[in-house]
């Protein structure tokens, strides 16, 4: 904890008034960190262009020493992305873009391991190659790896490609038993608790995470209003926003000053990806349980 | 009978059909009212996104207000788009939902581009705001008690039923010509001034000693009342006889669930001061009572006026704290009995992250003593698979060490009052110093000047150490003269008539109870490994203040759990770790909401409460006191009804809250007196939560019993189907309350606030001519209106203030949060543009619920813009920085801490007719009559001890039920068993298993409507658990809530088996030998008892049949969760 307070400290001094003018009274300081604080603020008008064409990295630091294993990450990104609740009883069948894999030891110390595990973005996404319609896609000022899900044809041959099991297919119509009512004509009719910024997806298509991309462009909106760069820590897609153990650190990983490039430098003993071997070369970093 | 293996085919799954759609308005899912609202709104948004905005930065998009996913008090904020809620976030102002928390005055533009930290349960709200199973209008018992079958019927008829009474089921067959009494009928004892006058008396009559004199008295008070001020007023009460019974009014009974602290005020202002019962039933002792207790005897302190030591509500020496916690952000070493930081408790929320925090930086050693391997005790760096109901003997053992290796803070425990703990840059002192007096049976009260001489004027607040080996008095609370005392003194003093009183100080007890066993036989009861013992005792004094020893419902939830508790703060004690910073805090606490300070301008309780009754007698689970800990006034000595040990039924220790799992029995069987009405409220569930559940279902079953029933509930849930009504009741992300926080875990202070956030789906009721929700509280606003009850209505708070609409009461409660606890104290205004943010955001709310120029009035013009502020926020929250100060917390205890408690060794076992020790002595699971009940069963061939535990899943109010995607993780509960064990026995994974226990030797639930089915399910096994003991979680297996056909104005509502899936263990737990209808309970806090010894057997063909026939749900999820761990 006190490392933590240093670090914060000397990010207050480099700040200086920009930071102060953003959230006057935020000391929260703190957290969204580092990175709030070396905001650029354009005086005059942006070149737009400037930082739109300018590529970005996104990335995901999940730090496995303070994953608690609740799910909340689970829940929180059903709820964001209006995932369907499966209704077969099939455990296959289940729909989860972000979802926990537990491993379990018995024996004489028993322990049990979590690991969320949303879609890893891959700078080489073997999903994309195996689209016949091109239907997957990487949004390239971005990094991620996103899904038309009108150009979709079912074909389900991304979830075979995919090594890491992240891409599912909509068996059935999306069913979701607290918003559906039955309207004056006998339809299926919404009341509510649908995230409206999220496109509902139907029976017969794939769908997976999407780093939560409305948040990102939310954010990018914003900044953009605001004549100013996106902050570091400003983007959280609901997973990380959520996370109750602090395990998540989401940004850009072309820049070496954000939070996830400094934590990935700073603890590369400790740094893991999934399947390094295949060469997907994921953007979702863990780092390792003390054990 | 042929046992056979069998995990459920699909063949014999109940379909789920995919779309249970129904048509009844009774229910949301029939309403149309809201239908397609979003579809208008998801063009809207669109069209939005195309002009590059994003609606959700908006603050007036936001509302702020305070998660019920459990009884944590997250700040949270609702997400509304064009009237609907869309989506739930955490809220970063709260200390819940961010760690730093934000600023108090950040404006909410910049709070509105971040989202705070939210559980699973949390984000799952909105399935509890739009579940499909939601009752939207009153509902009337058709058919039998439990049936299920239920008629529309307005509001007014419903309250005038109930008020009135009569014959009022005439169509139901065998009721005929029953005649119910209606509340008016039982509210007997209207004058304020006549019943305080009689509970003047009673309390008199209490204390008058038993035989002669005492018949006596009750006659001189029948005489008195007969014919008092003209008037006969015996007629009042419940028995004439046994004036200490309290009047007629007593026999309505309120039993509350999910409550939570603004509607606990609400409902004990109309309850206790509208109706004047005693009989206020809140389900702590199913829940937190004893561990509550249990720090509540370490928390008493001294009241100057008569030197008696209390812990009370009220009075002018008001001490009222019943929680002690971790500074779990600066620990070094915790010790957690039975505490699922990461699961359960008061919210992983923001526990969570102050703890992963310190096990990635490596500041925190953690260790979980735990029968059963929780996702918390994986987590941590030694698991100690501990006995159930062994954690004494543990704390016990490391006392013991302790004082043998003398590790104890030296410096603290010299301290025998404040002066000298501010000598030693302390703030806090115990009262292990001061010396206590021999009785005949062990000891007893501490010794006083009055023992030893005259008392002099100064002379009542003495108590008396060594020091040096000289007995010298001190005052506790004295701040100038500094005393330091002999820990250890044992000696004789003369008393004031030349007798010989044999004194020894409070530590002295306790280093003789620690060696009364030796280290390896502590070890042995509990079941741990000297070796571990030893490392835990060592590393725990190896940190200075900065290690703690904390649980939260494990160590309480048996029969023995106050001491217990009390036990564990005695081991913290010796290190001295009370406010330190990393050690163990009181917790941030709250600004008063009840106005009750001077400058405040609302003494909503209180002063603005005209003509309110308090009432009096003893109140059915018999507790000893209303008053607080410290006060025996109702206890079985002092009754009219005594009659020698062991008493007919159990006796508690003092409570306002009452005992759950006592009052409907007790009331059922008429001791002392009879139930005649009882309300539900708050979707309580006693008949699914208790330990007695078979044995509430009975009751509730039975309408001889329970006369009249009536619930508040959101769905028709396992309690309320057997009601006589229905009223449905608005959600936690509807409602309006303030409140406080519920626990100590948290530095900051805090009053998270609950305000509506979109428009109720629940049908409106107008009572006072004000149109509301129908919800708990409208139907209390609605029989105020009808019987006349005081202080409701035009004028209801006094003269010109009306009290016409729930609101106005949690409007005034919000003003007084804002002005604070002291001159000085208050909130910052809203500005200009921070009120047309509160007016945006609230713009879509009926007038039913919000209405601007009602709220203002009721809050007061000149207190309305700290509300707003308020409200624009969730709440009232300390700012991060206060809640430390240096190497101390912010907000200290800074007083005695106790050790030794007069208020239990002046407690009287009502069953063996013994008194409990003053120390915190360790007891196995006992009976009435003292004896160990685990011992007796398992002789009796029950080899397993049954426990249960909360997963992360699991909610409050079995919101569970409606939880669709949390199911998907967690779709169901298993038996959970030790691997071997099951080898053993020769059971495996998946095995369809049945409990059975000697209370309920065939191990079989009966709801009483037809419906009778094994107790059991699912088998698991894992290597997580110690050998010998089996594990249910909570919140599955329901019977009612949705996942059962109801039917409702003849049309049948198909229930969806996903909501009932699992198992509720309840059914087989143990009950008392002796009254045979409660658990074993502990006789101080009155905590019902878990541990049962159980046996597992394969169910028997009859039992699948059974099973199929009357609880399929069992069946719906075809294949098991991987790991157990993992989920349940």
């Amino acid at each position: 904890m006190e490392k933590k307070n240093e670090i914060i400290k000397e990010d207050e001094q480099s700040a200086g008034i920009s930071r102060m003018d953003f959230l006057k009274g935020v000391a929260i300081a703190a957290l969204g960190g580092a990175a709030l604080l070396t905001t650029k603020k354009y005086t005059t008008s942006p070149d737009v262009k400037a930082f739109e064409g300018k590529k970005k990295r996104y990335g995901m630091l999940i730090d496995l020493r303070k994953c608690v294993g609740c799910e909340s990450c689970t829940i929180a990104c059903k709820s964001e992305n209006n995932v369907t609740v499966d209704s077969s009883g099939m455990n296959a069948r289940r729909i989860f873009w972000n979802h926990l894999v537990y491993t379990e030891e018995g024996g004489e110390h028993p322990a049990i391991h979590a690991r969320p595990q949303p879609c890893n973005h891959c700078e080489n996404p073997p999903c994309i190659k195996a689209c016949p319609v091109g239907a997957t896609y990487e949004d390239e000022s971005r990094g991620v790896v996103l899904i038309n899900y009108d150009n979709c044809i079912g074909c389900r041959m991304c979830t075979v490609y995919c090594p890491y099991s992240r891409r599912y297919f909509n068996w059935e119509k999306p069913h979701f038993p607290h918003v559906e009512r039955l309207d004056e004509k006998g339809m299926t009719a919404s009341a509510g608790g649908f995230n409206p910024s999220v496109q509902v997806r139907t029976k017969g298509v794939t769908e997976k995470c999407t780093f939560c991309i409305h948040r990102i462009i939310a954010a990018e909106e914003r900044a953009k209003k605001e004549w100013r760069e996106v902050r570091d820590g400003e983007i959280q897609p609901a997973c990380t926003a959520t996370c109750i153990g602090g395990t998540r650190t989401f940004g850009d990983l072309n820049d070496p000053g954000s939070k996830i490039s400094r934590l990935v430098k700073e603890n590369k003993d400790k740094i893991m990806r999934l399947e390094e071997h295949l060469g997907t070369e994921p953007k979702v970093f863990f780092i390792k349980e003390n054990i | 009978m042929k046992k056979i293996r069998q995990t459920p085919n699909e063949a014999s799954i109940t379909t789920v059909s995919r779309r249970q759609f129904f048509k009844s308005a009774a229910l949301l899912g029939g309403s149309v009212l809201l239908c397609d609202k979003l579809a208008f709104a998801q063009k809207e948004l669109d069209a939005a996104y195309a002009r590059g905005e994003n609606p959700f930065a908006d603050p007036a998009s936001i509302i702020h207000t305070t998660c019920m996913g459990c009884h944590a008090h997250c700040d949270i904020k609702a997400k509304i788009y064009q009237g609907v809620l869309v989506k739930l976030e955490g809220s970063p102002y709260g200390p819940n939902g961010k760690l730093p928390h934000f600023h108090y005055n950040t404006h909410p533009k910049d709070e509105a581009l971040y989202d705070g930290k939210m559980c699973l349960k949390g984000q799952s709200g909105i399935q509890v705001q739009y579940d499909p199973y939601r009752i939207t209008k009153v509902l009337k018992r058709a058919g039998k008690r439990g049936e299920n079958l239920w008629k529309t019927i307005e509001f007014n008829q419903a309250v005038t039923e109930i008020c009135e009474g009569g014959v009022l089921f005439k169509d139901v067959p065998g009721e005929e010509n029953r005649k119910v009494e209606g509340l008016r009928d039982l509210w007997a004892l209207r004058d304020r001034q006549v019943m305080e006058e009689m509970s003047k008396d009673v309390m008199t009559l209490l204390h008058t000693p038993q035989g002669e004199e005492k018949k006596k008295a009750v006659e001189a008070f029948k005489t008195k009342f007969s014919d008092y001020k003209g008037k006969n007023y015996l007629n009042t009460l419940i028995d004439p006889d046994h004036p200490d019974f309290g009047p007629r009014n007593n026999q309505f009974v309120w039993y509350g669930g999910r409550v939570q602290y603004g509607r606990e005020a609400f409902y004990l202002r109309w309850f206790e001061g509208g109706f004047g019962s005693i009989n206020w039933v809140n389900h702590c002792t199913v829940c937190g009572g004893s561990q509550r207790c249990g720090h509540a005897e370490y928390a008493m302190q001294q009241n100057p006026e008569d030197g008696q030591f209390r812990n009370e509500g009220g009075g002018k020496y008001k001490v009222d704290h019943c929680y002690f916690s971790t500074d779990f952000l600066h620990t070094e070493f915790l010790m957690l009995f039975g505490h699922l930081i990461f699961e359960a408790n008061y919210g992983p929320t923001h526990l969570a992250e102050r703890v992963t925090e310190g096990l990635a930086s490596g500041r925190l050693t953690l260790v979980s003593v735990d029968p059963r391997l929780s996702k918390t005790g994986s987590k941590s760096h030694k698991w100690v698979p501990i006995k159930p109901a062994t954690d004494g003997a543990l704390i016990w053992a490391m006392i013991r060490w302790i004082l043998e290796n003398e590790r104890y803070d030296k410096k603290f425990m010299s301290n025998a009052n404040k002066a000298a703990a501010i000598a030693d840059k302390e703030t806090c002192w115990s009262n292990g110093n001061y010396l206590v007096k021999y009785k005949d049976d062990g000891p007893g009260d501490f010794l006083r000047a009055k023992d030893i001489g005259a008392v002099q004027e100064g002379d009542i607040a003495k108590v008396y150490v060594a020091q040096d080996g000289k007995i010298i008095p001190v005052i506790p609370d004295d701040v100038t003269n500094a005393v330091d005392a002999d820990m250890f003194f044992q000696g004789e003093i003369q008393s004031k008539d030349g007798k010989t009183i044999r004194v020894k100080s409070a530590w002295q007890l306790i280093k003789e109870y620690a060696f009364s066993k030796t280290f390896e036989e502590w070890a042995s009861i509990c079941g741990i490994e000297t070796e571990t013992i030893t490392w835990l005792a060592k590393e725990f004094t190896s940190h200075g203040k900065k290690a703690a020893a904390d649980s939260h419902r494990g160590t309480a939830s048996n029969a023995w759990g106050t001491m217990t508790t009390f036990s564990l703060n005695t081991l913290n004690t010796l290190i001295g770790n009370i406010d330190w910073k990393g050690g163990w805090q009181k917790g941030g606490g709250s600004w008063d909401f009840k106005g009750t300070k001077d400058h405040q301008p609302y003494s909503v309780m209180a002063k603005l409460h005209p003509g309110s009754l308090k009432p009096f007698g003893i109140p059915l689970s018999k507790q000893c006191s209303v008053r607080g800990l410290g006060h025996r006034d109702t206890t079985y000595e002092n009754s009219t009804i005594f009659a020698g040990y062991p008493a007919k039924r159990p006796w508690y220790g003092p409570s306002k809250w009452g005992v759950y799992q006592e009052a409907i029995p007790a009331g059922a069987e008429g001791y002392p007196y009879k139930l005649k009405a009882l309300w539900l409220a708050c979707w309580t569930t006693p008949a699914a939560a208790n330990g007695n559940a078979q044995k509430i279902i009975e009751a509730l079953a039975d309408v001889n019993k329970m006369p009249l029933l009536f619930a508040n509930d959101i769905v028709i849930g396992e309690s309320s189907m057997y009601a006589d009504y229905i009223f449905p009741d608005v959600s936690y992300l509807e409602e309006l309350q303030t409140s406080k926080w519920p626990s100590s875990n948290m530095p900051h202070k805090a009053n998270p606030l609950r305000q509506p956030t979109v428009a109720p789906v629940v049908d409106n009721c107008k009572v006072y001519g004000q149109e509301m929700p129908i919800s708990v509280d409208a139907v209390k606003m609605a029989i105020a209106e009808k019987l006349g009850l005081p202080g409701y209505g035009p004028d209801g708070f006094g003269p010109g203030q009306n009290f016409t609409h729930y609101d106005q009461f949690y409007l005034k409660s919000a003003a007084d949060i804002g002005v604070g606890d002291k001159p000085g104290d208050d909130v910052p205004d809203a500005s200009d543009e921070e009120i047309e943010i509160f007016k945006k955001a609230h713009a879509h709310l009926p007038k039913s619920v919000y209405d601007y120029d009602r709220w203002r009035e009721a809050a007061g013009e000149q207190y309305w813009r700290k509300v707003v502020t308020i409200f624009n926020r969730g709440g009232r929250f300390q700012d991060f920085e206060k809640g430390y100060d240096g190497d101390k917390m912010g907000n200290k205890w800074a007083k005695m801490v106790n050790v030794y408690s007069e208020d239990c060794e002046r407690t009287i076992h009502p069953g063996t007719g013994k008194r409990l020790p003053g120390i915190a002595e360790y007891r196995p699971v006992m009976d009435f009559f003292g004896n160990d009940l685990l011992a007796i069963d398992e002789k009796a061939g029950y080899p397993y001890t049954f426990i249960t535990y909360k997963v992360v899943g699991g909610a409050n109010f079995r919101g569970t039920a409606a939880y669709y995607w949390i199911r998907e993780t967690l779709p169901e509960n298993y038996v959970v068993m030790h691997i071997e064990d099951a080898e053993k026995d020769g059971l495996k994974d998946g095995d369809m298993v049945k409990l059975s226990s000697v209370s309920n030797p065939e191990g079989m639930w009966d709801l009483k409507n037809g419906r009778k089915y094994p107790c059991g399910g699912k088998l698991k096994t894992t290597s997580g658990i110690r050998k010998g003991v089996i594990g249910v979680s909570y919140h599955y297996g329901h019977w009612a809530y949705g996942s059962t056909n109801v039917k409702i104005d003849g049309e049948v509502i198909p229930g969806d088996p996903r909501r009932g899936s699992g198992i509720n263990p309840n059914g087989i737990r143990r009950m008392d030998p002796h009254v045979k209808d409660v658990p074993p309970s502990d006789p101080i806090g009155g905590q019902e008892s878990v541990p049962t010894k159980v046996k597992v057997t394969l169910m028997t063909e009859e039992d699948l049949a059974l099973m199929h026939k009357h609880n399929p749900a069992a069946f719906i999820t075809k294949e098991m969760t991987k790991t157990y761990l993992g989920g349940v």
